[in-house]
């Protein structure tokens, strides 16, 4: 069975244009796992499911108690709305918030920020840990490790063409800590490059890629391995 | 004075530096060991649990508390930190952790310590910090990315909090989720100057001052433990703990945040003297 295709929603786009961008894929992904500043909001979703979008994920980051409450919130109110998104959580305190709420049967995905280090847990760890949870599959850039999973059993969603490679909470477009009330990042980014950097696998300078309050470096494509059940491409890049 | 108790925690890689701290008036050690992984760029390890637990014998002979570091353990080594955390049992006052995998194995395994939440775990909320001291965390060490603001809510919730001296150890980049290090000594570029499209870009941090007055904040909210970390050069760890010392110091003196703030940058400048003849003395070599 060939993978799920999706894709990440490009910022900025408008909601006349979400037609023509859902139906060239079998899910589209919005928000972002990095910045709670750029959480989608429930009119956002509602009209990616008006637009034909088959299937929604919202992406949410790691969060502070404030980010967290304000996400609840808008969660909520997406599921007295009738919407009812998976959900690809970074943060361990929302998952639970969540799962307690009006989320409580919900379908859920783990972050990339997260999954980082659960990818390198115990697979008894992890399949215990997605069961209570109701933890679809992983988020991931990484195809080492996704190919290191077997063939039955963890999912992962493969995202590309970026690899993560770091981020911060003191955001790079305003030198401020925590998000703005208007993404200043909106839709940007920037290339860098530094003397002596090289890229993945040490041979070619590095370019790094800032885009939101995170940095990547180019990856490549999603790796043919059965433990593959979707893959994430984030246009623009 | 305020009382406020403030403890000053610094981590060791061997003997001669625990004796070093012990003397010059450390409160707490911390110190790992090489087979169980622990975030630590170049520092050393205690060789095994043993000598781990007479360095932790020792430490407490002369009324400091000891505890153990394993906040980096990936899936092959779990099960092996598990065992070596319920060997050292009560011979340290604790375990410094980060993956929720250990934490539930240990529950598992009825082992029961005083847990401290490393940084590395990017705990960022009340939320999160409850399923944590549910698994035993007693302590939290604070996500360097997180102002005193937004931290009051986790600080309220009856879990102790500790600092890095963030103006002198901080991480550009959120801290355990930063994979730019690279080439044959594996350095970090969060500090360097890149380009982009001709300009001069900097990862941004806030500056000295502010990372002061948050120390300042982190105090008055409650953190009573400034962690010293380890590192390659015991000499360097030797300044941090000085200029942690002197902070202390005036914290317990009840300075006002403004004047506290600008001495704190006059020691801070001070220390970095010290350090200007480290790395002068290591390019002589």
């Amino acid at each position: 069975m060939r993978p799920e295709k999706a894709a990440v929603l490009p910022y900025g786009l408008t909601a006349r244009e979400y037609p023509d961008f859902v139906r060239r894929w079998d899910r589209v992904y919005c928000g972002s796992s990095f910045c709670p500043g750029l959480a989608p909001s429930k009119e956002a979703v509602s009209a990616l499911y008006r637009a034909g979008a088959r299937a929604v994920t919202v992406l949410t980051p790691f969060v502070t108690d404030e980010a967290l409450a304000k996400l609840v919130k808008l969660f909520g109110g997406m599921a007295r709305a009738g919407l009812r998104p998976e959900i690809a959580v970074s943060d361990l305190g929302l998952l639970s918030a969540l799962r307690s709420g009006p989320w409580r049967r919900g379908s859920f995905t783990l972050g990339r920020p997260l999954s980082h280090d659960f990818l390198r847990m115990p697979v008894t760890f992890l399949k215990k840990f997605f069961a209570e949870n109701g933890i679809a599959m992983l988020e991931t850039d990484e195809a080492d490790m996704a190919e290191g999973l077997p063939a039955r059993g963890l999912k992962v969603a493969f995202h590309y063409p970026l690899r993560f490679v770091t981020m911060s909470r003191c955001c790079p477009w305003t030198g401020r800590m925590g998000s703005c009330s208007r993404p200043v990042c909106a839709g940007r980014r920037k290339v860098l490059t530094a003397p002596g950097m090289t890229a993945p696998g040490g041979k070619k300078p590095g370019r790094l890629i800032l885009s939101e309050n995170a940095y990547f470096f180019g990856g490549g494509r999603p790796p043919d391995h059965p433990a593959v059940a979707r893959t994430v491409f984030a246009p623009g890049a | 004075m305020t009382g406020y108790g403030i403890k000053i925690q610094a981590g060791v890689g061997g003997f001669a530096e625990m004796r070093r701290f012990i003397a010059a008036g450390a409160d707490e050690l911390y110190g790992g060991i090489s087979s169980v992984p622990s975030h630590v760029y170049g520092a050393d390890n205690f060789s095994s649990p043993g000598e781990l637990l007479r360095a932790a014998a020792e430490a407490r002979a002369a009324g400091l508390k000891f505890f153990f570091v394993a906040n980096e353990v990936g899936g092959r080594l779990l099960e092996h930190a598990a065992r070596v955390i319920k060997k050292l049992g009560p011979g340290v006052d604790g375990v410094i952790v980060k993956d929720l995998a250990l934490l539930r194995r240990l529950a598992e395994l009825k082992v029961k310590g005083f847990y401290i939440l490393s940084t590395l775990a990017c705990c960022y909320n009340s939320r999160t910090l409850e399923l944590y001291r549910r698994l035993g965390v007693r302590r939290l060490a604070l996500p360097e990315h997180l102002t005193p603001a937004e931290a009051a809510g986790m600080m309220r919730r009856g879990v102790g909090t500790e600092v890095f001296i963030k103006a002198r150890e901080y991480c550009v980049n959120a801290n355990g989720l930063c994979f730019l290090q690279f080439g044959p000594e594996n350095r970090c570029f969060c500090r360097d100057e890149f380009r982009a499209a001709g300009k001069a870009f900097r990862m941004p941090g806030p500056s000295a001052a502010e990372q002061f007055g948050q120390l300042y904040d982190f105090v008055k909210l409650g953190a009573r433990t400034i962690k010293v970390g380890r590192s390659p050069r015991p000499e360097g760890a030797a300044l941090v703990f000085k200029e942690a010392s002197a902070l202390r110091d005036m914290l317990e003196a009840g300075e006002p945040r403004g004047s506290f703030v600008k001495k704190a940058l006059r020691v801070h400048a001070a220390i970095e003297k010290g350090f200007d003849a480290l790395r002068a003395g290591e390019a002589r070599k």
